[in-house]
């Protein structure tokens, strides 16, 4: 799925106004940091427009970031292509040079597998940019019963074995009430995206594996790479529904509102918390361990299933201090990312529906801007 | 990380001297004075080290370590302390209590690595001790975050491991970190194990699909 992020303004280093120096953006030396305020010949870069892969859970944010940077830097209009966190990570991975992305947008954080494979193709500067906190929930039509959820609840109703008696057996759970007491007496049905997607990391790592850590069975094996498959492998029999966006025009959300609509009532749909508060008419939040996503239960991180939203950039694609480079406008993207306006109490990310950290780990953030340190695994 | 013999022997000199000290001395004196402020700094010591195992701060448990008992129950009270459940989120669980009783009483705790941690179990780990590190910020949280954050950077290490992991309750708090590769040889009583299973499956080939069971009874015969 490839987007274009907006229209920006047509004539080389002028604001919309007309006039001929771009503004700054806040962040005092954090924007535009080494880079000269007249844009270069366009010969310098090797590449007109700036290209960001990775997640579309991402993708409001940076839309926003972009508008905004656009108002002081004139700048062709970047190619985003929202194939995914894990799929974008693997094309940002793959190489330095024009050919290969200069961003990408991860709803979690690098792994370090993922970063292995950054070093083995030479993509050794990266800086990871945090721009704040989302929170991963489960939902329901409304209408639907809103019934407590755990990580564990979830392990057990989705996983293709659950552990019996010391062995592992097929599930054989069909409704919520067999698993919780408490729940429900309706089917077991939920809706999450497939392999790819960083929503869909998140919910392996945090709902299927974060499930079944220390259950007895599953702690006894030792190795990883045995273990994991244990806890992450979907049951088949029909109880869970796989969205792939990369097949279908319609974001994950649009297909995940049209699949609600018409799934029966227990089925629970896996989302980012943005999606539902634009659709907080037909959804209603499940509570996990007793606590519903809110600003202050994430930022309390009494919420267990946060996330940080980021954003990776090559270093190697920056332009120069002679202004030579891959392509121009990175630095002041990061320095829009990090800006006050953006990730500041009340700005326009929190609008959105991200949660914006302390100010200690705000000065971090920019810090890491600024001096452009290096990301680390 | 074991103890010095020169830290060791001023610790049980500021012990002999505390154990000396009146339970109330006045500070009309400058050796009273030091005497109390060693006995300050042993119950601070004490403190630091008692706190996460919620011991009785009792003079006679200073020299009194608690029963094994003691410190297994209180290493399920994760109430005061997330230092137990973070290290057996690490991967480790305890192996052994070792005690000794005395004047320089010594109380080790052993954990055993008993599971690989999945890049999952990393990152909630990591993200749990960022957490933790906000609450709380204080001496002894931040001493243990140090140690859980130890093994998850030598459990990053390809070729080594930590093998065992030794907490040190008494004398003094001591973490101590035995490292070994990941593919060591095997010891003489695995390898005994290794070869048994081995030729236990070498005495029962698995049956040939091809090959049809032999019959182990004749059939009845029938009219």
């Amino acid at each position: 799925m490839v987007l274009t992020a907006g229209v920006l303004a047509a004539t080389p280093n002028a604001g919309q106004d007309g006039k001929s120096s771009p503004q700054p953006l806040t962040g005092g030396p954090i924007v535009g940091a080494g880079e000269s305020g007249v844009a270069p010949a366009a010969a310098a870069t090797d590449r007109d427009q700036m290209v960001i892969v990775g997640s579309s859970t991402v993708y409001p944010f940076l839309r926003a970031a972009i508008q905004r940077l656009q108002r002081s830097y004139v700048l062709p209009a970047p190619i985003i292509d929202a194939v995914g966190t894990t799929a974008g990570i693997k094309l940002f991975c793959a190489g330095i040079g024009a050919e290969f992305p200069d961003v990408v947008a991860a709803s979690r954080g690098m792994q370090k597998s993922e970063f292995d494979t950054c070093i083995e193709h030479h993509v050794l500067d990266v800086i990871e940019v945090k721009i704040g906190q989302t929170a991963f929930a489960l939902v329901v039509k409304k209408g639907s019963p809103v019934f407590n959820m755990t990580a564990r609840t979830i392990y057990l109703a989705l996983a293709a074995e659950i552990p019996e008696d010391g062995e592992f057996a097929p599930n054989p759970f069909t409704t919520w009430r067999q698993i919780d007491k408490d729940a429900p007496p309706l089917p077991i049905n939920v809706i999450i995206p497939t392999a790819g997607s960083g929503q869909r990391t998140f919910f392996d790592d945090n709902f299927m594996q974060g499930g079944c850590r220390h259950v007895k069975e599953i702690d006894a094996i030792f190795a990883a790479i045995d273990r994991v498959p244990k806890c992450v492998t979907l049951r088949k029999d029909g109880h869970v529904t796989q969205i792939n966006e990369s097949t279908d025009p319609a974001s994950y959300g649009e297909l995940l509102l049209r699949d609600l609509e018409k799934a029966p009532l227990g089925t629970i749909g896996l989302t980012a918390l943005p999606l539902y508060l634009d659709n907080s008419d037909k959804l209603d939040l499940l509570p996990i361990g007793g606590v519903l996503p809110s600003h202050d239960t994430i930022a309390s991180f009494d919420y267990p299933m946060t996330s940080d939203l980021r954003l990776y950039f090559k270093r190697a694609h920056m332009r120069n201090n002679e202004g030579r480079g891959v392509v121009r406008g990175l630095r002041e993207l990061m320095g829009e990312l990090v800006s006050d306006d953006a990730t500041g109490e009340g700005g326009y990310f929190e609008a959105l529906g991200a949660v914006s950290y302390d100010d200690e780990m705000k000065a971090e953030i920019r810090k890491t801007v600024r001096t452009l340190r290096r990301f680390k695994r | 990380m074991k103890h010095s013999p020169s830290r060791l022997a001023l610790f049980v000199a500021g012990a002999l001297v505390t154990a000396s000290a009146p339970a109330h001395s006045e500070t009309s004196d400058p050796i009273t004075a030091m005497l109390g402020a060693v006995r300050t700094v042993f119950q601070s010591t004490w403190d630091f080290i008692s706190a996460p195992l919620s011991l009785s701060d009792d003079t006679i448990d200073t020299v009194t370590p608690a029963t094994p008992m003691a410190i297994v129950h209180s290493l399920h009270n994760t109430k005061d302390s997330h230092f137990w459940g973070d290290i057996s989120d690490a991967g480790y669980d305890l192996a052994e209590i070792d005690t000794t009783v005395g004047i320089i009483p010594d109380v080790k705790l052993v954990f055993q690595s008993v599971r690989e941690l999945s890049e999952a179990d990393r990152d909630a780990l990591e993200r749990k001790l960022e957490i933790e590190e906000m609450r709380d910020k204080g001496v002894l949280p931040k001493v243990q975050r140090q140690i859980i954050r130890t093994l998850l950077e030598a459990s990053d290490v390809s070729e080594m491991r930590i093998g065992k992991l030794e907490i040190g309750i008494l004398p003094l708090p001591s973490a101590t970190f035995t490292m070994e590769p990941r593919d060591a040889p095997l010891t003489s009583e695995h390898d005994a194990l290794y070869r048994a299973i081995i030729a236990k499956t070498r005495k029962k080939p698995a049956p040939d699909p091809a090959v049809p069971p032999a019959p182990t009874a004749e059939a009845p015969a029938t009219d």
